[in-house]
C-alpha cells in the first residue's frame, strides 16, 4: 500500500466516523438557516460611518451562535475521532499504516478540523455573497479578516483540548477541558472591559486579545464610527498583529501535540 | 471510479441539496411589513419637470433585508426613478450647480437630466408609468439611501399618487432562487450514484438477512 493510499484510508475513515449520514447535511442546513436568520446590518442613517464597520457587523452578527456549534462540533471530532481511537486502541491498528506518525495525525486533524471549518466558512461566506454581493465584494478583506479572527479562538479551544486528549488519553476529559476554557474565555471578555475601565488601562484588553483576536478587531472596527467613543482604538496593523499572536499561539498547541504525538505517545 | 470516491461525491451532493432546502425553506417565508412605516403623496406635475418626493420612511437607509414597496398611480405618462442618493444629497447638488432655481418642490426636467448624468449609476431603477396603477417592490444589495422622484416629459400636466412601506426579509425569494436552483440539481446529479449505492447495499442486506 502506498502513502498516499494508506493516507486516503484513514482520512476516509476518519470522515465516516466524524460525519455519519446525515450529520453533515444537516449541519450544512443548519449552518445555512442560522447565516440568513441571524444576519444582521446595524445602525440605520448613521452618517460619516464607513462601510467597513457595516461589513464588519454584518460578518460578526451572523457567527454568534454558528461559532460555538463549530467550536462545539470541532471538540466532539477530537472525542469521538481520536480520543476514541486511543481509548479503545484502535489507534494501534492506525499506526500499523507504512504512514509517519505525523501523517496519521494531519488526516485526523483534515477530517475532524477541516472539513467543518470549510463546511461553515463556504456556507456562510456564499450566505453572505447571495445577500449583499456588492458589500462582500469590495470589502471582501474586511470579511475575511472578521471570519480569521473569530475562528483564530475556535481553533485555539480545539488545540487545546487536542492536546489535553493525547495528554489524558481520554477523549470526554479533553472535550471537557475544551468546554471549560471556552466557558472560561467568554467569561472573561466581560471580566477584561470591566478590569481595563477599572485600572484605565488597556493592558488586560491586549493580553486578552492575543487569545482571542476578534476582540481587538471588534474595538478596532468600532472606533471606525465616529460619534462612538470606544475606549481602545487599536490600529489596523496592531489588530492584524493579534489574529497573527493568536494563530501563531494555536499553532504552538498545534505543534506540542504533533511532537506528543510523534514522540511521547505509547500505546 | 472507486466506491470511496462515489460516496465523498454523493456526500457533497447531499449537502448541497440540504443547502438547497434551507434556501427553499427561508424563500417560503413572506415578508414582513415593517409597522408605522406607511407613507403617502401626491404631486402634481408641470409639463417639462420633475418633484423629489421626501418622506420620513423614504429616507430611511434600506438594506439587503430591508426593502421597499411602493405603488403608483398618474392620470397620465410619468417617468418614475428610484435613486441610490439620499434626497439632501440631490438638494444640495442643485443647489450648488443650479443656485438661480428656487421654486420647489418641482424643478425644471433639464436639472434632473443633468443630474443623471453626473451620476449615471445612481439609479437603482426606473419606470415609464403610463395612466395606471403601478406597484414595485425593491431591495437594495447593499446599504443604501434612496430617493423616489417622478418626472414628467410630456406636454400636459400630470397628477401622480403614491404609497408605500417598509419591508423586511429573512432572505429575498428573487435572490434565493438561482442558488436555490443551482444547489438541488447540482446536487442530485452528484448524489445519484452514490443513492444508488446505498439501495443496492440496502438490498442484497434485506436479501442476505430473508437468506438467514
Amino acid at each position: 500500500m502506498g502513502k498516499g493510499t494508506a493516507f486516503l484510508e484513514i482520512l476516509s475513515s476518519s470522515l465516516h466516523g466524524d460525519y455519519k449520514f446525515p450529520i453533515l447535511e444537516f449541519l450544512a442546513f443548519l449552518f445555512l438557516l442560522s447565516s440568513f436568520v441571524f444576519a444582521g446590518f446595524g445602525g440605520f442613517g448613521s452618517t460619516g460611518v464607513p462601510e467597513e464597520y457595516y461589513v464588519f457587523f454584518m460578518t460578526n452578527s451572523l457567527m454568534g451562535l454558528p461559532l460555538f456549534i463549530l467550536a462545539m462540533l470541532l471538540l466532539r471530532n477530537i472525542a469521538s475521532g481520536i480520543g476514541n481511537d486511543i481509548e479503545k486502541g484502535t489507534i494501534q491498528t492506525i499506526l500499523a499504516y507504512p504512514l509517519r506518525r505525523r501523517s496519521i495525525l494531519t488526516a485526523k486533524l483534515l477530517s475532524s478540523f477541516g472539513v467543518a471549518i470549510f463546511l461553515f466558512l463556504g456556507i456562510q461566506i456564499s450566505a453572505l455573497c447571495t445577500l449583499a454581493p456588492e458589500m462582500v465584494a469590495s470589502n471582501l478583506l474586511v470579511v475575511l479578516l472578521t471570519y480569521m479572527a473569530n475562528l483564530s479562538f475556535a481553533l485555539f479551544i480545539a488545540s487545546i483540548a487536542l492536546l489535553m486528549t493525547l495528554l489524558l488519553r481520554k477523549g470526554s476529559v479533553g472535550v471537557v477541558i475544551g468546554i471549560m476554557v471556552f466557558f472560561l474565555f467568554s467569561i472573561l471578555t466581560s471580566l477584561v472591559s470591566f478590569w481595563a475601565h477599572a485600572t484605565n488601562s488597556i493592558l488586560p484588553m491586549q493580553l486578552y486579545s492575543l487569545v482571542n483576536p476578534s476582540f481587538a478587531i471588534n474595538f478596532y472596527y468600532s472606533s471606525l464610527q465616529p460619534q462612538v467613543q470606544v475606549f481602545w482604538t487599536p490600529s489596523f496593523t496592531e489588530a492584524l498583529l493579534y489574529v497573527g499572536a493568536g494563530y501563531a499561539l494555536t499553532t504552538f498547541i498545534l505543534f506540542l501535540s504533533y511532537f506528543y504525538f510523534c514522540r511521547r505517545l505509547n500505546v | 471510479m472507486s466506491k470511496r470516491w462515489l460516496i465523498f461525491i454523493g456526500r457533497v451532493g447531499a449537502v448541497l441539496i440540504a443547502s438547497g432546502l434551507a434556501l427553499v425553506m427561508l424563500s417560503l417565508i413572506p415578508p414582513q411589513k415593517v409597522e408605522n412605516t406607511n407613507f403617502t403623496g401626491t404631486s402634481m406635475l408641470q409639463p417639462e419637470t420633475f418633484s423629489i418626493e421626501s418622506s420620513f420612511f423614504l429616507s430611511q437607509t434600506l438594506d439587503p433585508q430591508r426593502g421597499l414597496l411602493i405603488d403608483i398611480q398618474a392620470n397620465n405618462s410619468v417617468t418614475a426613478y428610484l435613486l441610490q442618493v439620499s434626497n439632501d444629497y440631490i438638494y444640495g447638488w442643485v443647489a450648488s450647480h443650479f443656485p438661480e432655481t428656487q421654486p420647489y418642490p418641482t424643478l425644471d426636467l433639464t436639472i434632473l437630466e443633468a443630474f443623471l448624468n453626473n451620476h449615471p449609476d445612481s439609479v437603482a431603477w426606473q419606470e415609464n408609468v403610463v395612466n395606471e396603477q403601478f406597484s414595485f417592490s425593491y431591495i437594495p444589495t447593499k446599504l443604501m439611501n434612496v430617493t423616489l422622484l417622478f418626472s414628467n416629459p410630456g406636454a400636459a400636466s400630470a397628477e401622480i399618487r403614491y404609497s408605500g412601506e417598509l419591508l423586511n426579509f429573512i432572505v429575498p425569494s428573487e435572490r434565493a432562487l438561482n442558488p436555490t436552483k443551482y444547489l438541488i440539481s447540482v446536487g442530485f446529479v452528484l448524489s445519484i450514484p452514490w443513492m444508488n449505492l446505498m439501495w443496492k447495499r440496502r438490498t442484497a442486506r434485506r436479501i442476505h438477512g430473508c437468506q438467514k
